[in-house]
């Protein structure tokens, strides 16, 4: 039960009691003011309907309340006596209703599911460029709220949302919900821990990685080939997985680098692997589960997507030639938030980096690994201090129709381009070389930062993965459980297409220049040695060049 | 059933007798009449700051926005004030009592303030949000955000909650007997509302101001480009499963609240 429930149930059979004993005090003392403390149990409850709302299964006790009330009326001892008893019973039958009834303190998933859908399907502005099917979503996912809602399960809410969310292959469709939520969804959806996370090399092998030391006796350690997960290939294994589900990568290179890794959670009390051992031989273990696959899945892919340890907006010299700007956010401070002014961010941001300069560094890497976006201004700002001199492009707004309250669409139902934004260089490196770290987490603003800074010669984006490729303006829409963000401002590329985000094949529009392969080097560099793989290589390409 | 006829319609011209001689009363009375004006002019205020404060640049932009909502949550106390001097300040001078000597029954004296004092405080609330609406077009202009009616409409779906607050304040008024009281206890209401967190729905319908304001939100979501300013798109329509709610639970509020009141006063001692 919920605590102001039992507060409720508990204060009002204490009231029963006293009002019990107090009607004998108000034959004896007659007033007409005594006859209000029987309104007592009626402030109470509305007092507390107030914080956590009404709920049928309590209606017995709210039925007790308003006989206590009825003493207020009929100023009878013996009456406000029975009344009492009976009000006491109803409060007290309340509890078990409660307890047993699996309607009590019911949200109705289904309904704000449904709610949701409705304004998204109006909003969502990649309809036709996904080619989304919005009936088959509904009929698709429909079930599952219903069994959230009859299993009373704001988890399994949770996951429905996020499988759903997941088939937009939208990096701007999420569902968010309360922290204790999200984190107990994460935990279910990552599975079993069998003592190992199993991630596809760049030459196709599956191996061992972030191995358990229980797992030394089988013969299986870091690298380790796996060949088969539990009789299923790893392909079979991860479309099997909670997690997997609620992971839609806009871009389907970014699923195929991350391809085994959800695998490793899939299983019952145990799972059979298939192994190359190190004589050579194929072998096959039986694993047990030792705990949650959550904590080991995100500790390996914190190392995996490590960046430079240093501040937001910071910059640090890597060698005498060479700096860094960490960019773990597209967002300077809250003054240039509120007022969407970057002119001091843009003075500071050129002081730094003409210090540098003087200083002899001619070169410059934008870690933007694990960007999580932000706003546009920032993307200029940047863009205009590194870019070549002159005026340069970066997208073009779509045409809206004040009157109509929509956007503007052509024939075939395409966006129409109405003005382009462009930025001045400034070209503060004097033409130095500028390498974009990158990973699929790198999304929004920091796919803008990507795509606009890619057009420029001496701009080299590297990474294992390409940045996430979800460019579109966010908004969301509210209900009482969690919020739905979705992609509802469009914004357009030179030749009148979406910006950056995926269609239909799944390749969105900001590559990378330089893929680097995840093979046993980088493992070892990363896992073993402790060293920032992708750095070290951004730093190797800039002495090549 | 002539009988029963002929009684109910002699109740009803008394009750008519103390409505009509507490609008004469009331006509002498500077506090309400200075409360109805200050109704008035605080709304104003307050659409004309909000327009000022989001930089919205017509009325119906700064209706949209949360201007009738904003007006709707201040409005409140003084809805307290007019009905605690209508139905309390009788008994402060005792008028009440040279009533009930004088031959008036309690119901009659009972219900020709509740009457007077629920109509005057919507009366007042309503024409207050209209007035200020209407002088917030005359200087912005009315816009094309939304369209003005259905903000007339929202504003006199208010009549709702507000009857609610109205007969609230009728119960505290008799159960206290103190005009001011009244205004301490929303006063009290108000600070203790402000501590709570409300999430559910049955919650925002059971305050007044709340499902006040929530009547007058028009569901929105935004849009913006690169470098242009958000552009707010509004839903006109509003809930009919909310205003239907409201409705009932206003009702049933309303009912219980003047039943308490007037029980309490029928067999009150008057001290």
């Amino acid at each position: 039960m919920e605590y102001l429930d039992i507060v409720l149930v508990m204060i009002e059979l204490a009231l029963c009691l006293f009002l019990w004993k107090f009607s004998d005090y108000c034959e004896r003392v007659r007033s007409s003011k005594w006859k209000l403390v029987w309104l007592t149990p009626l402030v109470l409850w509305f007092i507390i309907s107030v914080i956590v709302g009404v709920d049928k299964c309590l209606i017995s006790a709210y039925v007790g309340i308003i006989i206590l009330a009825l003493g207020f009326f009929r100023e009878k001892l013996d009456f406000r006596r029975i009344i009492s008893v009976i009000a006491a019973v109803c409060i007290v039958l309340a509890v078990p209703v409660c307890l047993l009834s699996k309607a009590y303190r019911r949200v109705d998933y289904t309904a704000e599911f449904e709610e949701i859908f409705e304004k998204a399907e109006k909003r969502y502005v990649l309809t036709k460029h996904k080619n989304i099917d919005w009936k088959a979503l509904h009929d698709k996912y429909l079930p599952e709220f219903r069994k959230a809602t009859k299993d009373r399960d704001e988890v399994e809410n949770y996951i429905a949302w996020g499988k759903l969310c997941a088939e937009f292959r939208d990096g701007h469709v999420n569902y968010i919900s309360e922290e204790k939520v999200s984190d107990e969804a994460c935990r279910r959806a990552w599975g079993n821990d069998y003592g190992l996370v199993v991630m596809a090399l760049a030459d196709g092998r599956y191996v061992a990685l972030n191995v358990d030391d229980s797992l030394k006796n089988q013969g299986i350690h870091q690298l380790t080939e796996i060949t088969s997960w539990d009789g299923m290939t790893f392909d079979e294994a991860d479309s099997k997985s909670v997690m997997r589900q609620m992971k839609g990568y806009a871009d389907i290179d970014n699923e195929k680098f991350y391809s085994g890794l959800f695998a490793a959670g899939v299983g019952g009390d145990s799972v059979k692997v298939t192994f190359i051992a190190d004589d050579g031989s194929e072998k096959t273990a039986e694993l047990p589960k030792i705990g949650d696959y959550q904590d080991r899945a995100e500790a390996y892919l914190k190392e995996l997507n490590q960046s430079t340890p240093i501040a937001n907006m910071t910059f640090t010299k890597l060698d005498d030639e060479t700096a860094c700007l960490k960019m773990c956010g597209m967002e300077y401070d809250s003054e240039s938030s509120s007022s969407e002014n970057y002119t001091m961010m843009k003075r500071h941001l050129k002081n730094d980096l003409l210090d540098l300069r003087n200083e002899g560094v001619k070169n410059l890497v934008l870690d933007i690994r694990g960007n999580c976006g932000g706003e546009g201004g920032v993307v200029t700002t940047i863009a205009s201090l590194l870019a070549p001199e002159g005026k340069q492009f970066y997208a073009n707004n779509p045409q809206w129709d004040d009157k109509n309250k929509c956007y503007v669409l052509d024939e075939d139902g395409n966006y129409i381009v109405d003005d382009a934004v462009e930025f001045e260089g400034m070209d503060l490196l004097n033409g130095g070389k500028i390498i974009i770290l990158v990973n699929s987490a790198s999304v929004s603003a920091a796919d803008h930062l990507t795509k606009v800074m890619s057009q420029f010669d001496n701009v080299t984006v590297m990474g294992f993965t390409e940045p996430n490729g979800s460019a579109q303006g966010v908004s969301s829409i509210n209900s009482e459980s969690g919020t739905l963000l979705l992609s509802s401002s469009a914004v357009l590329d030179k030749d009148g297409s979406v910006f950056i985000d995926s269609d239909e094949s799944r390749q969105s529009g900001d590559d990378i220049d330089i893929r680097i392969p995840f093979d046993e080097e980088a493992v070892h560099e990363i896992f073993d040695e402790d060293n920032d793989y992708i750095m070290d290589k951004a730093l190797e390409q800039m002495k090549d060049k | 059933m002539l009988y029963s006829a002929k009684k109910i319609w002699i109740e009803v011209t008394a009750v008519k007798n103390v409505i009509l001689s507490q609008l004469y009363g009331l006509r002498k009375n500077r506090t309400v009449f200075l409360c109805c004006i200050g109704a008035v002019a605080i709304c104003t205020a307050m659409l004309l700051m909000v327009t000022e404060w989001t930089g919205t640049r017509t009325a119906s932009e700064s209706v949209a926005s949360g201007g009738l909502g904003m007006m709707t949550l201040i409005i409140g106390p003084l809805t307290a004030i007019i009905t605690g001097i209508i139905c309390a300040e009788d008994f402060t001078d005792k008028t009440i009592n040279h009533e009930l000597t004088s031959g008036k029954i309690r119901m009659q004296s009972f219900f020709g303030r509740a009457v007077l004092a629920v109509t005057i405080s919507v009366i007042t609330t309503l024409t207050a949000l209209l007035v200020s609406l209407f002088i917030a077009i005359k200087v912005y202009g009315w816009g094309d955000t939304v369209t003005l009616s259905s903000a007339i409409i929202r504003i006199f779906l208010t009549f709702i909650p507000f009857f609610k607050l109205s007969c609230f304040g009728v119960m505290v008024a008799f159960i206290l007997k103190q005009p001011y009281g009244v205004v301490l206890v929303f006063i009290g209401i108000k600070m203790m509302l402000g501590i709570m967190s409300m999430k559910s729905t049955s919650s925002i319908l059971m305050i007044s101001e709340v499902n006040a304001g929530k009547l007058c939100m028009y569901e929105n979501y935004i849009t913006y480009g690169l470098n242009t300013d958000a552009r707010f798109i509004y839903d006109q329509s509003c809930d009919p499963e909310l205003i239907l709610k409201s409705a009932v639970i206003a009702l049933v509020m309303s009912a219980v609240y003047i039943i308490i009141g007037y029980h309490f006063y029928k067999n009150d001692d008057l001290n």
